[in-house]
């Protein structure tokens, strides 16, 4: 079997596995800490100051935030936004490199995104808490609709293309941009 | 910094970063009506040809899909839009001809609209017959694998149509 197809063939079963352990296992814990982190950041950020509620029911994918200074309660859904944890780790785990280096990649793979869904909490409930439609709206689309569903794989070429020697074109025997 | 991957490691994934962020915005300011409400329109009269096919009950309005249970709105996040936006940005940022871009994006859009179908299928299935699935599919299903089917149907480019094969197959 050619590198690139053992390659995706991999991707795809261990996102299989991987993700109902994140699902029926992290994912709620998870939610909880990004929710708590996007509330506090109501402090410097336009929806105000910000606390979780409880209205939600768990495993919903939901997470709701009481938000004083426009007195409501805005519930975000971000089931499909963190689940990009999937596939960014299913890359990185299937890449066909040393162990180690792996764990080291899905590690940094987690951070960045963590750092992605706080950014893209915020950006929802920046937009839910003011209506808005006009850029605000777009930054929404852009993070839930290109932003997070990229990331794994922008996080993939750059990764998988320097962390060994022959780069992407090595791993999977095909070429990566050599002419820039 | 020290240099351990490729020549310029970080020049591909930049490209095709910029490539999606200025698609987006060309799309989000100037995009036409079929791009938009038309791939829509598409999207809900071939899922409701392929569920009339298999004899499902189901009636369509615009963009609405009716079920017995439920109704099935047909957004464009639902086309499968965004993957395209993507891969359309694989394509441009890879080094290649004009010629096979061109057939990298017919041929990978029109790999993506046919996945999504089948997404869509499986959704318009799960409404039919296993409403609990439903929102498993929608929400989490999709999201965990396309960027996958995406990368797969990459590579299947770079080795079909950019001539990138024939080199690999003559050195290996």
């Amino acid at each position: 079997m050619a590198p690139r197809n053992k390659f995706i063939l991999t991707g795809i079963l261990l996102a299989l596995v991987i993700f109902p352990v994140w699902r029926f296992l992290l994912q709620e814990p998870y939610l909880t800490f990004v929710g708590w982190i996007v509330a506090a950041f109501g402090n410097i950020l336009p929806y105000g100051k910000a606390g979780l509620s409880g209205m939600v029911e768990a495993g919903s994918g939901e997470i709701a935030f009481d938000l004083f200074d426009f007195r409501r309660t805005v519930v975000v859904d971000v089931s499909s936004i963190v689940t990009n944890i999937v596939p960014m780790l299913a890359l990185v785990l299937a890449t066909p490199v040393e162990w180690k280096k792996r764990v080291i990649g899905a590690l940094l793979a987690l951070g960045i995104a963590f750092l992605s869904h706080i950014f893209a909490t915020a950006t929802i409930l920046w937009w839910q808490a003011q209506a808005d439609t006009g850029v605000i709206e777009g930054l929404k689309i852009f993070t839930d609709g290109i932003l997070i569903a990229a990331l794994p794989l922008l996080y993939w070429f750059v990764w998988a293309d320097s962390t060994s020697k022959g780069g992407i074109n090595g791993l999977l025997k095909m070429k990566i941009n050599r002419k820039g | 910094m020290k240099k351990i991957g490729g020549k310029k490691p970080l020049s591909f994934a930049g490209i095709f970063a910029l490539v999606a962020v200025v698609e987006y915005l060309a799309f989000f300011q100037f995009a036409p009506e079929f791009l938009t409400t038309g791939l829509i329109e598409l999207t809900a009269k071939i899922l409701h040809f392929a569920l009339r096919l298999t004899g499902a009950q189901v009636t369509i309005s615009a963009e609405t899909l009716t079920f017995p249970a439920m109704q099935l709105v047909i957004v464009y996040e639902c086309t499968g839009g965004f993957a395209m936006f993507i891969f359309s940005a694989c394509v441009i940022s890879y080094p290649s001809s004009l010629k096979s871009k061109l057939w990298g994006h017919l041929f990978g859009i029109g790999g993506i609209f046919i996945i999504n179908m089948a997404r869509l299928l499986a959704l318009s299935w799960a409404a039919l017959h296993a409403r609990g699935l439903f929102d498993f599919i929608h929400k989490y299903l999709w999201q965990s694998m396309f960027i996958l089917f995406v990368l797969g149907i990459w590579f299947v480019w770079v080795n079909r149509f950019t001539g990138e094969g024939k080199k690999v197959n003559g050195t290996a």
